[in-house]
């Protein structure tokens, strides 16, 4: 072992401070602010707003494929007519996930995190403000294309099961919930990105939570494995997507709750994170 | 208030006092000592790795303080610390009298420039002004004055992806000018520009300073630095080496030295060689005297008769000294190639 001397600083004598006065008087950081600078933030790329266009125009065309030539036979004739209208919005979340990933993963890698942060007095209104433009964007955009979808899948559909109107029982609860999940999946994105700060993982941990854990919760061999399957994100928003959720579903309310506790708890540690972490 | 200095003789910090603190949260008055940055006993390590280890120095405001080290040497960290980016492992940061979060409009006290080109390719560079402006409350028009004053407006509406290093350079300058800040911070503002940035740069450094602001600016260049900083705070292995003002740092040289070229060197090596000097030659005819001025060995040669060709007192350069300096502290230097030491 070494053992090191530190030579004693060499210390000048202060200089006389110079005064400065410059007015700062209506300067200040609100909460409004922080919103409105990531109103500007996400408007201001082109990719977003096509990407948000991307995922509106997809659900709409994917409507009026599915319920369009829609005669009996195969397997869309188990499937209701408000399900095939909204199965094109199963790609619009995934697009809107990726998305939330996105605003918050591009600051991280460009930097511009560290300018964001330095400008604001709690890291935690750049969350808040961040969640809050990204979900009311989503809810705007894709409740215009679900309730699209829905009237294009209303007027091309051919199916031999009735035809489901907006008077129908449960019919207005599925499209809330089917905006709101995607709300719900684009605030994962968001989380996400803040905890992982990468695109590629943040994106990857949130296909294969929506994807493919479901899938491999089910071959689960033990009893308890059902309720877990259950709880599951993706699960717990069919469970609000559904007309009639089957056994192995919760219900459309506990769907929902489970699917607010998860997009909450995420949140909460996506901000936990933020704070503790060195920038 | 009282924290304990590095003696461990407690400091009373009166000057920060809680009234002051009161007085600045309403009123637009300022108290005109609280503006500078305050760095106390900070350190920040990294598991086993210490970046900055119990830095303590000040940066007052009307002059340019060149912040410098060699690579490696915690300036960054420093700067990280100091904008709330990286929380410190002990000390304190302040900036006008608290921590830059606690101001009611940071970029009104504090424009920093950390990296280049922390801008999202496809947005405009105007658009990236906006966002960051609107935090605070800054109009609109004040993004336009600053895409004016860094000669921008050409090019303020495209991507910023498209940017020459320059150009970036001088949109992160922009957004450090935002809030007409109090202090401003830029770390090695200079990298690669062309020369006519570099000189765009300095001259904007000091126009800052004479306005009565606090400019910190980091480079691990002496050379540059010695160009536009009056003062020097400079660090080695996250630790201070000295806090001094141009003049105290060229007093410094240890390496003072008088070059004499001669006719007779070997009488003149006898004439001066007595306790405390010390004479090198490389060349014949020519000496190198350490512990003598010029005048002295002017004078003795010209009693003993030796001519004399000429006689040249060698002051070190500020890079000179910069380098004695900080020798201890590279962190990376080219080998000798001497095997490896245990």
């Amino acid at each position: 072992m070494t053992t090191t001397v530190h030579p004693r600083p060499i210390v000048a004598s202060p200089s006389p401070p110079v005064p400065a006065a410059r007015s700062h008087s209506d300067l200040q950081v609100t909460e409004r602010r922080v919103i409105r600078s990531e109103w500007i933030k996400l408007r201001s790329v082109l990719s977003l707003r096509l990407g948000f266009l991307a995922a509106a125009f997809i659900a709409v065309v994917l409507a009026g494929i599915f319920a369009s030539s829609g005669d009996g036979g195969g397997p869309k004739a188990a499937i209701d007519s408000l399900s095939l209208s909204l199965a094109g919005l199963r790609i619009t979340q995934l697009i809107i996930g990726v998305l939330g990933v996105v605003v918050v993963s591009s600051e991280y890698s460009t930097g511009l995190i560290r300018s964001t942060l330095q400008s604001v007095r709690s890291r935690l209104s750049v969350l808040r403000a961040k969640s809050v433009v990204f979900a009311t964007s989503t809810f705007v955009v894709v409740g215009i294309a679900a309730c699209a979808a829905f009237f294009v899948g209303k007027a091309t559909y051919g199916g031999i099961q009735p035809e489901l109107g907006l008077s129908d029982p449960g019919v207005v609860r599925v499209l809330v919930g089917t905006v709101l999940y995607t709300v719900g999946v684009g605030l994962f994105g968001v989380a996400l990105g803040f905890l992982l700060r990468g695109a590629a993982a943040a994106i990857g941990v949130l296909f294969a939570t929506l994807l493919i854990v479901p899938a491999l919760a089910g071959l689960l061999p033990w009893s308890w494995a059902t309720s877990l399957t259950e709880v599951l994100p993706s699960n717990a928003g069919d469970a609000v997507m559904t007309l009639s959720p089957s056994s192995t579903l919760l219900s459309p309310t506990s769907g929902a709750i489970v699917v607010a506790l998860w997009v909450v708890g995420l949140l909460v540690l996506a901000g936990v994170a933020l704070r503790s972490r060195d920038a | 208030m009282v924290a304990i200095g590095r003696s461990g003789v407690p400091l009373l910090r009166t000057q920060y006092g809680k009234s002051l603190r009161l007085e600045d949260d309403t009123a637009t008055t300022r108290v005109h000592n609280g503006l500078m940055i305050e760095v106390e006993s900070l350190s920040k390590s990294y598991g086993s790795t210490i970046a900055v280890d119990g830095l303590t120095f000040t940066v007052r405001p009307g002059v340019v303080t060149g912040f410098l080290g060699p690579n490696g040497a915690g300036k960054s960290t420093t700067m990280r610390m100091i904008l709330g980016l990286d929380r410190p492992s002990a000390g304190t940061a302040t900036v006008n009298g608290r921590r830059l979060c606690e101001h009611r409009a940071p970029l009104a006290q504090m424009g920093a420039l950390l990296e280049a080109q922390a801008v999202h390719p496809k947005r405009s560079a105007r658009n990236h002004l906006r966002a960051l402006a609107a935090t605070n409350g800054i109009p609109d028009s004040r993004v336009d004055e600053v895409i004016e004053l860094v000669g921008l407006e050409e090019v303020a509406d495209r991507s910023s992806g498209g940017f020459s290093l320059g150009m970036g350079q001088r949109l992160g300058i922009a957004s450090a000018l935002l809030g007409d800040p109090e202090t401003i911070m830029l770390d090695e503002p200079v990298n690669g520009l062309d020369p006519e940035g570099i000189l765009w740069i300095r001259g904007l450094l000091k126009d800052l300073a004479s306005e009565g602001r606090t400019v910190l600016v980091s480079s691990h260049l002496m050379t540059e630095m010695a160009l536009v900083a009056e003062r020097f705070v400079i660090i080695g292995k996250g630790r201070l080496i000295a806090d001094v003002t141009s003049v105290e740092l060229e007093a410094m040289a240890s390496d003072d030295s008088v070059r004499v070229r001669t006719a007779d060197a070997t009488a003149l090596r006898e004439l001066l060689g007595t306790d405390g000097v010390e004479i090198a030659s490389a060349v014949p005819n020519v000496l190198t005297v350490r512990g003598l001025t010029s005048d002295a060995i002017g004078m003795a040669a010209s009693t003993a008769r030796i001519a004399l060709y000429e006689l040249t007192p060698h002051q070190a350069s500020l890079e000179e000294i910069f380098m004695e300096l900080t020798h201890d502290a590279v962190q990376y230097r080219a080998g000798t190639h001497q095997g490896i030491a245990a």
